[in-house]
């Protein structure tokens, strides 16, 4: 009996210490020929979002950079800007949104875009269509001063999210953000306008121009390359949708 | 004479699975003798999948890549023959496909397989090969002649009895065996264990089911017996109709099938059909793999010697165009001789690189013949994506499913596309037409044939005391309506005693409004009960309608209402049961996530459970139930996850007795005896660590699906003017191997002081049940 403790015992050591390596990483390094290894960078720009952002947004871009997922063909667009207006003056230099790019590898196409606004992804149709149709490239929503991304057609989710938190959001811009706080070294900026100018995104700004080749990566787990990047002074989030 | 059960049943079940199988015949049995030296090689597909290739290399200028069928691999007799006998003109390039031996990945039968040719063709290419001809038995000749339409990048095509894998295409007994064998879990295990053949959970989202398009442009010979029993040679003769005469047709006396017919006479034909294409014209491209020096696959770039500009609208961006031609150039051009190359060259070179990713339609003109070359592209673009046959699928639903239109015209997507369609459930078959406007842009007519959309399962569960057999029925009706129903019983063999679940659900604004009910006679062992609400050793017919909403991303209430009526037909002496009816309202609320920062690896999952009955003196029964329950999955490595559970609950007032009431029962055998439960109030943990093989065993390994898990349970029960006492709490422990989440097998033992009975044993198959 004690010894068949001693063999479960040690089977289990033994398969908690060996940790497998996926199938992609180990062969990826002994292949003789990877087929259709398109270079990253050009990638990257291929499908970077379009955002349109608010004609009043305060904070500008400061910062694209692509991950690329080791295993499949998904890019990850890390989107700095300035500071987020709720948490402004907290210490947080950057405020980080993601959007994600799924392509094909073998038609170089766009197949899915996704956005990661407020802890849920979030996905059109419309936004792939219209990525299709525009040169691959998804047309993202960027909400005022918060910059949580939207894919375009995001007026068509039936579920509470995002509309009801953005009514609040509004709220909260609009009305709140005026009241003083004694622990922000800044005051917080507010919007001044009405719920469906909140809502209105006429400014174009192009991912691509801030990805240049040094901010392509490829990782599964992508945090360190980004604070080598920009430091420590942002929150990690979830690095692709399926987390 | 002995015989081999490894022999026997890998025929016995490819038979069943695929039309495919056939043993090498005795004269392919050779040594290798003669044959070149073989050299191994590990291939990327573009989707991620590393392949096993092999390359017979005798330093000739053509190279004939075998495609193998269903099952096989680069191991088969057929190899070896052509090795021995065509390696004076042919270099052999073979390989095995996604999810065959020891290449990753998983099979889809046909689908996804065509990367697996597209990266043997573009590395054939880059080894700067004059002429790459495509050599495919059964599932690889329909590979090949589907690769053949989509990405070109041959210079001809060999075909020796493509198979088709639906009933429509393939004698009816056989094709619905392959079907069923393929495309539903029944086939997994068995496949993988006897010919280390891997299918996909989703093996059937996206194999084809006929024939692509006909490869127009590519000399095609296609080699066919006359009583081949697999292949309906009627439907070969109406597809060849329209290859015209780019294709040749072969019908050989016999019923042999796939490599069967590879012999001296097949051989004979192949090498007539070889000699027989036309000669190369001006322009094709030069080898001069003689003078390549360097590792395989990273030929040496073209410098100042190439220069060509591109113009026009182009669907691939030009640095991506501009770099595969320098790797394709590199390895064609003589060295030093500018002038080897003209722009109907590179014009072929551009035509190959438009095509292997998938733009089989664009057209290229020289602007300007003079160094640096301008090309001019042009690429049709899809105008308009029609759709009809369907009845009752809605056109938005079909477009959601295909997402094409908008964009360039692509033949990998549009069969990718159809691929998705043909793999719904509501989906009996879909083809294409694309027809060319007057200004060059396409419109897609897409025909979709609809069926009923059901499933049926079967599972087995043996333990010591009871034995079951499970039956599942689904049917996910997708139309305006959009109704499913699922269905699940479970028959007890010897006590003949029966469980029923009924789920009829309806999506409404991406809510599910659903009508469930649980039917049941006499069930002596509740083993296996997961998610039901009350067990009571009686007869009860009940139902509840319930509306769930999705309030933030994972959070959910569900709203329902429920009915039950419990008569007794049996009344143990230890546990009277009172006759009457109960109805009522129920909540539950669900919170899932996880915790991604410090501890990125654990997701929870607690649900909050409330059930009263009798509001407005409905019913002979009269009681609040509540039950929490925490759940949490810790990833302790890549393979290995540990599982917690705790649950407990009481319910006041009235209620009938019960054994145990749990939420969420568990997914393990528990060692004690079933009435080892009886109280209003319980408390229950379990935990079970999930060892998986994988760690230890690559992932081509027979072994790496298998997991080892140990768990156990405590837990007790008590009645409302008792207290709880840690004294009586009732524990197991035990272990379970289970393979591929379909066979599992165990055993449990009860521990501690109040353990009573002795280790149970069970084995269990299916899918459903368990």
């Amino acid at each position: 009996m004690r010894r068949g403790v001693h063999a479960i015992v040690a089977l289990f050591a033994c398969a908690t210490i060996s940790c497998g390596r996926p199938a992609g990483e180990s062969f990826s390094a002994r292949a003789d020929y990877i087929d259709g290894a398109a270079d990253r960078h050009t990638l990257a720009l291929r499908f970077a979002p379009i955002l349109s952002m608010h004609s009043s947004e305060p904070y500008h871009v400061v910062a694209v950079i692509g991950v690329f997922h080791p295993l499949k063909p998904l890019i990850a667009y890390h989107i700095f800007f300035e500071d987020d207006a709720f948490l402004a003056g907290r210490g947080k230099a950057f405020d980080h949104e993601l959007v994600w790019a799924e392509y094909d590898p073998v038609t170089l196409k766009i197949t899915d875009a996704l956005t990661l606004w407020h802890r849920t992804v979030l996905r059109t149709e419309s936004c792939l269509m219209d990525a299709k149709a525009s040169g691959q490239r998804p047309n993202i929503d960027i909400q005022w001063g918060q910059h949580g991304p939207l894919p375009s057609g995001w007026r068509s989710l039936l579920t509470a999210r995002p509309r009801l938190e953005l009514a609040m959001h509004y709220r909260v811009a609009r009305y709140i953000n005026r009241l003083p706080r004694a622990s922000a070294k800044k005051p917080a900026v507010s919007f001044s306008g009405s719920y469906d100018d909140y809502l209105t995104f006429t400014e174009k700004v192009d991912a691509a121009d801030y990805i240049h080749a040094e901010d392509v990566v490829t990782a599964e787990h992508s945090l360190e390359f980004l604070r080598s990047r920009l430091g420590m002074t942002f929150l990690p989030k979830k690095e692709w949708p399926d987390w | 004479m002995s015989i081999k059960i490894s022999t026997i049943l890998p025929t016995f079940l490819a038979f069943l699975c695929a039309g495919e199988f056939a043993i090498p015949a005795a004269a392919h049995a050779m040594s290798a003798d003669g044959a070149p030296a073989a050299r191994d090689l590990v291939l990327q597909t573009a989707d991620g999948i590393a392949i096993d290739a092999r390359l017979y290399d005798a330093n000739n200028d053509d190279v004939i890549v075998y495609c193998h069928r269903l099952l096989s691999g680069t191991e088969g007799g057929e190899v070896d023959f052509l090795a021995r006998t065509l390696t004076d003109r042919y270099d052999i390039l073979t390989f095995n496909f996604r999810g065959h031996k020891s290449s990753f990945g998983t099979t889809t039968v046909g689908g996804d397989e065509i990367l697996d040719l597209r990266a043997v063709l573009s590395f054939a290419g880059l080894r700067g090969y004059r002429r790459i001809i495509v050599l495919g038995a059964g599932m690889g000749g329909t590979v090949g002649w589907r690769t053949a339409e989509i990405f070109g990048n041959m210079d001809a095509l060999i075909v020796i009895s493509p198979s088709g894998f639906s009933p429509e295409t393939a004698p009816f007994i056989i094709g619905l065996a392959s079907n069923k064998m393929l495309t539903t879990p029944l086939g997994r295990v068995p496949l993988r264990i006897i010919t280390k053949t891997r299918l996909g959970l989703m093996s059937s989202a996206g194999f084809p089911l006929d024939l692509a398009g006909l490869p127009e442009r590519i000399p095609t010979l296609v080699i066919q017996s006359e009583k081949d029993r697999f292949v309906d040679i009627r439907r070969i003769r109406i597809i060849f109709e329209g290859l015209g005469e780019s294709g040749t047709l072969a019908i050989v006396p016999g019923r042999k099938h796939a490599e069967d017919l590879i012999d001296r006479d097949t051989l004979a034909r192949i090498r007539a059909f070889l000699d027989g294409l036309p000669p190369r014209e001006e322009g094709m491209r030069v080898s001069r793999r003689g003078d390549a020096a360097g590792p395989i696959g990273s030929p040496r770039y073209m410098s100042d010697t190439l220069r060509v500009a591109l113009a026009g609208d182009s669907p691939l961006p030009e640095s991506v165009i501009l770099d595969e031609l320098g790797k394709r150039m590199s390895v064609r051009i003589l060295a030093g001789d500018s002038a080897a190359y003209s722009p109907q060259a590179v014009v072929l070179e551009l035509r190959d690189i438009f095509s292997i990713h998938g733009y089989t339609r664009t057209s290229l003109a020289v602007v300007d013949s003079l160094p640096p070359f301008t090309v001019k592209t042009s690429t049709p673009r899809i105008r308009t994506v029609s759709i009809t046959g369907n009845r009752r699928l809605p056109d938005e639903y079909i477009r959601s499913v295909v997402l094409i239109g908008g964009d360039y015209y692509n033949a990998y997507e549009l069969d990718r596309a159809i691929r998705r369609l043909s793999s719904q459930p509501a989906i009996q078959s879909v083809k294409s037409h694309v027809t060319a406007r007057d200004d060059g842009d396409m419109d897609i007519l897409l025909t979709v044939t609809e069926r009923r959309p059901y499933g049926f399962l079967l599972s087995t569960k043996f333990t010591d005391i009871d034995d079951f057999a499970g039956i599942g029925f689904t049917w996910n009706e997708v139309n305006p309506t959009a109704l499913r129903y699922e269905g699940r019983a479970l028959i007890g063999v010897s006590e003949h005693d029966f469980l029923t679940f009924h789920t009829l659900a309806k999506d409404l604004f991406q809510n599910t409004l659903c009508l469930s009910a649980t039917l049941f006679d006499n069930i002596s062992s509740r083993d296996d009960l997961d998610y039901i609400f009350s067990r009571q050793e009686v007869h009860e017919i009940g139902g509840e309608l319930a509306a769930r909403y999705r309030l933030f991303s994972r959070t959910s209430v569900t709203l329902g209402a429920f009915g039950k009526k419990s008569e007794s037909s049996e009344v143990s002496l230890d546990m009277p049961v009172t006759e009457g009816s109960s109805g009522g309202v129920r909540c539950m609320i669900d919170l899932s996530g996880s915790l991604p920062r410090r501890f990125p690896r654990f997701a929870w999952r607690h649900t909050f459970y409330y059930e009263k009955s009798g509001p407005f003196k409905f019913g002979d029964f009269f009681f609040d139930t509540y039950q929490l329950n925490l759940s949490g999955e810790l990833k302790l490595s890549r393979n290995h996850t540990s599982l917690t559970t705790i649950h407990g609950g009481r319910q006041s007032s009235s209620a009938p007795p019960q054994y145990e009431f749990s939420l969420g029962g568990m997914t393990t055998l528990p060692g004690y005896p079933d009435d080892s439960f009886i109280g209003n109030r319980f408390a229950l943990a379990s935990q079970a660590l999930c060892l998986s093989a994988r760690s230890v065993a690559s992932e081509t390994s027979v072994w790496s699906p298998l997991r080892l898990i140990l768990y156990g349970h405590a837990g007790t029960a008590w009645e409302a003017a008792q207290s709880f006492s840690l004294d009586n709490l009732r524990m197991d422990a035990g272990f379970e191997f289970e393979y591929m989440e379909i066979l599992r097998a165990g055993c449990v033992w009860p521990v501690g002081n109040l353990r009573e009975g002795s280790p149970r044993v069970y084995i269990g198959w299916g899918v459903h049940v368990l």
